[in-house]
Order: C-alpha cells, then structure tokens, then sequence
C-alpha cells in the first residue's frame, strides 16, 4: 500500500468531478495534510467520461502520476458503473463511494465486486436543495462519512465554508453545507 | 485567496495559479501577453488582478504573440520591469524577438508552460518550446513542482536584471502535469517578496529623454560579434548570480536552490539525469530502489542556461553510469539534455562512466514509476556488460520500439 492516500473521481464531462476533487483537496488542506487534486488532461468533451485524482499524505507528495491503484473510487455519474475502467486497479480494501438510488448490494452486484461501497441519492438531495443536479457538496459529505479519518463532517463543514465562499459565493455557501451535511446523513454503507 | 500581513499562505494552488500570484506580487510596470494553453490561467488570473486593482502594471492585451514579445522588449527599452508568460507554439511566433530582447540585454520575464510543439497538434507537456530556444540567449530555469515555479519566478528579476548579467529569463514548469495540477504549496507574505524582489532600476531607458539613447540598431561586421560576446559574458557572470540570489532566497525564506539538484548522489553508482516533474517521480523510484540496496541517485537541473558544465562534472564525478532522459527530441541527434550532460563529464572531470541517452514523454507521454524502475534496471544490465551499446539513444514507452 502506497503512503498517499489515493482517490479517483468518474463523472462524465460538465458533472463536476474535477471541481469536486479541487473542492476535497481545499478542505482536507484544512488538516493540515499536504494534498495533490489535478484532472486527466484531455479534450473538455460535455458527457464524456472524464476522471480527476487527488493524493493526500502528512508527508510533501512528489508524484504527478494518475492514480492506477486508488484507495476510494468515487463515481458521479452511475451510469459509468458498467464501464472497466472503474474498476481498474481496485484492491480489496478500495472503496466505493457511488451516487446512485440503489443499495450498496446493488452496486456491488453491478460491479462484480465485494468491496465496501457506500451509496449516496446525490443528484436527488441536490435536486431539492438547488433545484437541479449538482451532486459534489453531498458526495463531499459522503466522503466525510466513508473516510472520517481523512476529513471528519465537523472539520468538513468548517473548512468547506471557507472554499465555498471562494468557489460559489457567500450567498450559496449555506445550502452547500446543508448540502453536505444531507450528503454525510444520508449516504448507505455496507 | 485571503491574506493575512507577514505570513506566507500555505495553500493548494495550480502551478499557473501560482505563477500569477508570483506577478502580482512582483507587481511589473508592463504585462504583454497572448494566452496560450496550457499558460492560459496564468494570463487569466493576471488580468483580473489588474482588472481589480490588485497590481499598477499596464496589461497590454496583443494580437499575437510575435506582438507580445514586441511589446516587452519596448517597453523593458523604456525602463520598466516587464513580464510576460506562454507555451509552445506561442513561444515558437515570439522567436525572432527571443534573440532580440536577448541582444538588447531586456532582461525581460518570462513564466514559460513547457508544452510540445505541432505536428501532430498536441498540447501536452514535453520540453521541444524551450529546448528549441536554448540558444537564443534567455537564462532557463527549470522547476519540479508548483512551489519551485513560484520559487524560481520569485528569484527572476533579481537573477535577469543584475548588471552583470542583464538577460531575459524564462521560468519553466511542465504544462498541465505542473501548470493544472492543485499542489499543496508556501506563497509568501507579499511585502516580504515585494522587499526581496527590490525596485527595478531602469538602464540607459528611452524614456530618460535627456541623455537619449538608441536601441537595437544596426550592428554589421565592425561590432556584432562583441555584442554576442558580451551576451555570453552575461551568461558566464549569471552561474555566479544564480547561485548568490538562490543563497539569499534560501535566507530570507528557507528553502534552498542551487544551480542543480542532486538526490541521494553521493555513494550513487547509477545516476539518472532529468528536468522538470519527473524529477519527483524518480526520487519516488529512487528511494524504493535504495531499499534493495541498489545505489542509484538523481541529478536534477535547474539552469539550463547557463549550463553549469564543471560543477555539474564535479557531482557526477563518481558516477559508474549516468542515465540521462530528455523530453524532448533533435531528430538525427541526441537529445539537448544528453548532449551536454556528455560534454559536462568528458572535458571537465577524469571520471569515464557510461552514458546512456534515453527519450521519454513527448506530447505527454506519461513516465510511469514503473518504467523509471526499467529503465535503473537496464541501467544496472549496461554497467554489468560494461557497454550501453543497442540501448543507446532508444526512446522510451513507444510503441513499435
């Protein structure tokens, strides 16, 4: 096992998975951990599967490589589910952090797999709370959840005031907490 | 991003996003610039720090690179500091001017976004803009990661405007790996770097319209060559002030730079050679290996112009095979990195090791651990033979190869 802590994001081009992995990165910054958030570099194709990474350590981080053997796998976007590469380079302990109106059973039944996968309705809380489908505050939240040794929901919420005031405005700060307090609540793990 | 007086910031910023903040904290009289990806956010960002109010500079927003580069050396002529950032084929439509803001002795600033250059159209990042530019007479400062890059445009001016040197300078990251890449970095109190940065002083400039002057004339037979000259005299004096403003930064706030970097070298019998972020990843590569007990080490340069030859001869002095890698390609020859590396060993120390040449990553070819851990082991198979012959010159992760 790598010392970094290594995450991929799936999501499909304009759903925000490389905003989310900047998001993350700001707000674990916030713990003092070195972090590392940078996107797959490609053509900018709306709808396309795209992928971002982030690498967080105690220690400085001196690689630049895409993340091959990721520790959390976090999918955006649930049809992405039935596609390889989300499930390249997994090990046992990798977890799956899957927005999706299923159970963690039925994930791990999409994948084909037996690992941890917590399940999170993202796009439906969003819907309620913005009026649209922005899903990365409440996975954040889910993330809090999945990995509180990471970043716990309180330090989450404290930091996430900070980036979201820079990344959306004060004025939208509060439904983004709520957001991601909704998200680390309502998020299923088996 | 929020200040707070006197403190550095400690923050995730993209390797572009910190080299405008090195800008803003510079503060030039004069930005010229045409945005050109993967250098785009480094203009964006600059623009709304003058669009805020944030910098006094005059951003003068050109129709084209060839233009900017114009720009910059008039308005460096005129008197002011003046700074300007790119890619690629930017840098390439800027070339005629390179050498002109070099042998006007502009020192003008550059914050260079290392990408390849067309045919076939790639943005990715190899080191072709800048390599092809190693004799146009800029200094080149080569960076690993973002807080390098910031480290390095922080150091610029003093380096460029000193006046034994008075050369324009180009900072280098590697695009998108570095320039798009949201890294944990220290951006410093902006007086502090205000003070160490010091005010610009304006040298024989056509705005002191009382003892006029004239720039860039006509220079035959009876004097040109004494200006080129003294071009490469203000290239031989800058490894002294390289390495004088690296000591000073490294005072004033902590972290060290020298003219290169060497990781773990010292009992090194393998020792790979390499510019930019890959850098990390050896070092990575570096300490796995040194935990099987395989004595293998890392020369990292920093200026490549000037090339510190002897002291770079001195460091690998007891080198039994030194592996270089070059990002970057001079087709029917070996690559720039390679060349000089060669020169370096062979004319200014005794040692005789083996040197092999390797190229890698061009239009962002990833260099995975794993090939950089193939390629030691090839290494060590050539030290074994005591002959590199066959893997001389091969490109690596090509597919056909």
């Amino acid at each position: 096992m790598s010392k970094y802590f290594e995450i991929r994001w799936h999501g499909r081009g304009g759903q925000g998975a490389v905003t989310g992995a900047k998001s993350l990165a700001e707000c674990v910054q916030g713990t003092g951990q070195t972090v590392v958030a940078f996107p797959e570099y490609g053509p900018e194709r709306r709808g396309a599967p795209v992928r971002a990474y982030n690498r967080f350590c105690k220690e400085h981080i001196r690689i630049h490589t895409p993340v091959t053997v990721p520790d959390v796998v976090i999918v955006i976007d649930a049809s992405l589910l039935t596609l390889p590469m989300v499930k390249e380079g997994i090990l046992e302990h990798t977890i799956f952090l899957v927005n999706i109106e299923k159970t963690p059973d039925q994930v791990r039944k999409i994948l084909g797999i037996e690992n941890r996968v917590i399940t999170i309705p993202a796009n439906e809380l969003s819907e309620k709370l913005f009026g649209r489908a922005i899903p990365n505050s409440a996975m954040l939240g889910a993330f809090a959840m999945a990995c509180p040794n990471i970043i716990s929901l309180e330090v989450l919420l404290r930091e996430a005031t900070h980036v979201f005031s820079e990344l959306v405005g004060a004025d939208l700060v509060e439904k983004n907490l709520q957001a991601i307090q909704l998200g680390h609540d309502n998020s299923h793990a088996g | 991003m929020k200040h707070v007086a006197g403190k550095p910031k400690i923050l995730p910023i993209t390797g572009a996003g910190a080299m405008a903040q090195a800008m803003r904290q510079i503060n030039p009289d004069v930005v010229a610039a045409f945005p050109i990806t993967p250098s785009t956010q480094i203009v964006e960002d600059f623009s709304q720090f003058v669009a805020d109010g944030k910098v006094d500079t005059e951003f003068v927003t050109v129709e084209s690179e060839h233009s900017a580069m114009s720009a910059c050396i008039g308005a460096s002529a005129a008197g002011g500091r003046v700074m300007t950032a790119t890619s690629s084929a930017g840098m390439a439509y800027m070339w005629e001017l390179l050498y002109v803001a070099a042998s006007m002795r502009q020192p003008v600033l550059m914050s260079l976004v290392n990408r390849a250059l067309t045919g076939p159209i790639n943005i990715h990042c190899d080191h072709s803009d800048s390599m092809g530019a190693r004799d146009s007479g800029w200094l080149q400062i080569y960076s690993e990661n973002n807080q390098e890059a910031y480290d390095n445009l922080v150091m610029a001016a003093r380096i460029a405007e000193h006046d034994d040197v008075r050369l324009p300078i180009m900072i280098c990251q590697d695009g998108f790996i570095i320039s798009h890449s949201i890294q944990t970095m220290q951006i410093e109190d902006d007086a502090a770097v205000k003070a160490f940065v010091g005010a610009h002083k304006p040298y024989h400039p056509i705005l002191d319209t009382k003892n006029p002057v004239t720039w860039g004339a006509l220079d035959l037979q009876d004097y040109y060559i004494e200006h080129k000259r003294g071009q490469e005299q203000g290239m031989k004096n800058a490894l002294r002030v390289i390495e004088e403003v690296s000591v000073d930064f490294a005072k004033k706030f902590g972290r060290k730079y020298n003219l290169f970097e060497t990781y773990r070298i010292e009992d090194a019998e393998i020792v790979m050679v390499a510019i930019g972020s890959a850098a990390g990843e050896i070092k990575e590569v570096i300490d796995e290996l040194r935990t099987k007990g395989e004595k293998v080490g890392l020369l990292k340069i920093r200026s490549f112009r000037p090339f510190p030859y002897a002291q770079i001869a001195k460091a690998l002095s007891h080198a039994q095979i030194i592996t270089v890698l070059d990002r970057s390609a001079s087709f029917g020859a070996h690559g720039p990195l390679f060349v000089e590396i060669t020169t370096s060993v062979y004319n200014y120390c005794d040692n005789r090791p083996l040197l092999l040449s390797h190229t890698y990553g061009l239009g962002g070819r990833e260099l995975s651990m794993q090939m950089i851990e193939h390629v030691f082991a090839e290494s060590r198979i050539c030290l074994d033979k005591g002959e590199v012959n066959g893997r001389q010159g091969m490109w690596l992760n090509v597919r056909g190869d």
